[in-house]
């Protein structure tokens, strides 16, 4: 084989490979920096639960309008509370539990994409061409799938609570 | 493959474990360094509150105490028993009229607080008010009602107990629910394993709690600063008000602390550290040395604040009428 071709096969098997690579360290970086976020927001329910032996429900819902918009990116989806944090009210040193927790999209060339408008559902069980979901179907179908998605990061504390609540046993 | 290439690669491959271990222990001590000082401060804090609500009144032995907290051998680790007492009247009795913590303070803050005052005549503590038949009948109600200075609007915190409820406090934190984590077998301190981290909680400390009573209205600015509060708005418009002077306990802790690591790194220095080498008599390398976790103390708190922080790391406590 000739120096010629031999550089071209070579080129032609390097390309791919810088390109993957690159995008691995950009996943790294990508990773490590939401991992950071969902630390620095999880350090701050962590404190708000052990102040009030839970996640009272003003805190509740500013740390998740925090998470929703300002954390999720497109790297970052799906950032919620963990579905056993406490949040009802218990007595001082009860254990409670505060977590958060993320997806994690990895990055990956020739990823397959959703097309925005009229998107073709498939045929369905009969063999039947199934039919086309409008711009609000389709949105809300997106939202159930980040709402229904494995969470792959998931930060979570088993603390005590350590205020004292005079009108609980 | 040359010998050379292999020697290379062995030592490239060795080089880059340790770096990469490096980092990994660098990354963790920033970040898990900062939520122990976070939580360590906020023990202490809820101590503080913890004690100001005063549960030991509540003649519900529940409320008094909390469980003792266990530690890997099943052995008592830190003790949930808060006060020296066992009854509401005796733990008042050994928090103020026995305490020569709280004669001592009271003595040190002389005809602020008229209240305080008459207290201070019923227990023999020299006081601003006269020694009247009125005075020490209108102290001894206050001592047998069991008002305390935290009754009175006061800020008065008791050292010993709570510390013993901030050393409860970093155990049950920093154990994570698992008794696993609290090491009451490795020497004779209790320790509890965090992230890389030893937390020593029995040796946590209150190194002093400083008072500072301050008149909201002569001392506005400085007042303000430490509370964050908007002295137009507490309804005290003369500097004459005993409510307008205001005690502020500033709580220093220290809370003695090591690093162990989470990668192999340390097991290996470990190993070389404690692995002697003989020479070249055809002698063989022995366990020789000893490798110490070295301690250090997080301290922090204070009126102050450390001052080694971009942002003050102050711990202050106070009550208001």
């Amino acid at each position: 084989m000739g120096d010629g071709v031999k550089t071209i096969f070579k080129t032609l098997i390097k390309v791919p490979i810088i390109i993957l690579a690159s995008y691995a360290v950009f996943n790294v970086f990508a990773f490590l920096l939401s991992y950071m976020k969902l630390l620095g927001v999880s350090y701050v329910a962590l404190q708000t639960g052990v102040e009030n032996n839970y996640i009272p429900p003003n805190e509740q819902s500013t740390l998740q309008y925090y998470m929703t918009n300002s954390l999720e990116t497109g790297v970052l989806s799906n950032v919620k509370f963990t579905d056993d944090t406490t949040f009802e009210r218990k007595q001082y040193g009860e254990e409670i539990t505060i977590g958060v927790e993320a997806k994690y999209n990895f990055i990956w060339p020739l990823m397959p994409t959703e097309q925005i408008h009229g998107e073709f559902e498939g045929l369905n069980s009969t063999n039947n061409f199934g039919g086309y979901r409008t711009d609000a179907e389709l949105e809300q179908a997106r939202q159930d799938k980040i709402d229904n998605s494995d969470t792959n990061i998931v930060i979570k504390y088993n603390v005590p609570g350590l205020r004292y609540y005079p009108d609980l046993d | 493959m040359a010998v050379k290439t292999i020697f290379k690669v062995l030592i490239g491959t060795i080089v880059a474990i340790v770096i990469s271990a490096l980092f990994i222990e660098i990354l963790n001590i920033a970040l898990v360094g900062n939520q122990i000082n976070m939580l360590s401060k906020m023990a202490f804090k809820q101590a503080a509150v913890f004690f100001s609500q005063e549960t030991y009144k509540r003649e519900d032995v529940k409320s008094i105490n909390m469980p003792d907290i266990m530690g890997i051998n099943g052995a008592l680790a830190v003790s949930g028993k808060f006060y020296d007492k066992d009854t509401p009247e005796d733990i008042y009795d050994s928090l103020y009229l026995s305490n020569t913590d709280f004669r001592m303070w009271a003595s040190n803050h002389h005809g602020i607080w008229e209240n305080l005052e008459y207290l201070k005549v019923y227990l023999g503590i020299p006081s601003s008010l006269s020694l009247t038949y009125d005075n020490y009948i209108q102290g001894e109600f206050y001592a047998n009602s069991r008002m305390t200075p935290l009754n009175l609007g006061i800020t008065y915190l008791d050292k010993q107990t709570i510390e013993r409820i901030a050393r409860w406090n970093l155990a049950s934190i920093f154990a994570n629910g698992q008794d696993t984590m609290i090491i009451n077998n490795d020497g004779p301190d209790v320790y509890v394993k965090y992230k890389g981290f030893r937390v020593y909680v029995n040796n946590a400390r209150i190194t002093n709690i400083e008072y500072k009573v301050l008149n909201v209205i002569n001392d506005k600015y400085e007042f303000e600063s430490l509370t964050n509060l908007d002295t137009s708005k507490l309804g005290i418009d003369s500097a004459t008000d005993e409510r307008a002077n205001v005690c502020i306990a500033g709580i220093e802790y220290s809370v003695p602390i090591a690093y162990e690591g989470v990668t192999p790194l340390k097991q290996i220095m470990e190993f070389i550290w404690n692995t002697r080498v003989e020479g070249l008599n055809n002698s063989v390398s022995t366990p020789g040395g000893t490798y110490t976790i070295v301690e250090s103390d997080l301290t922090a708190g204070g009126i102050d604040g450390n001052n080694n922080l971009p942002v003050p790391g102050r711990l202050i406590f106070y009550v208001m009428k």
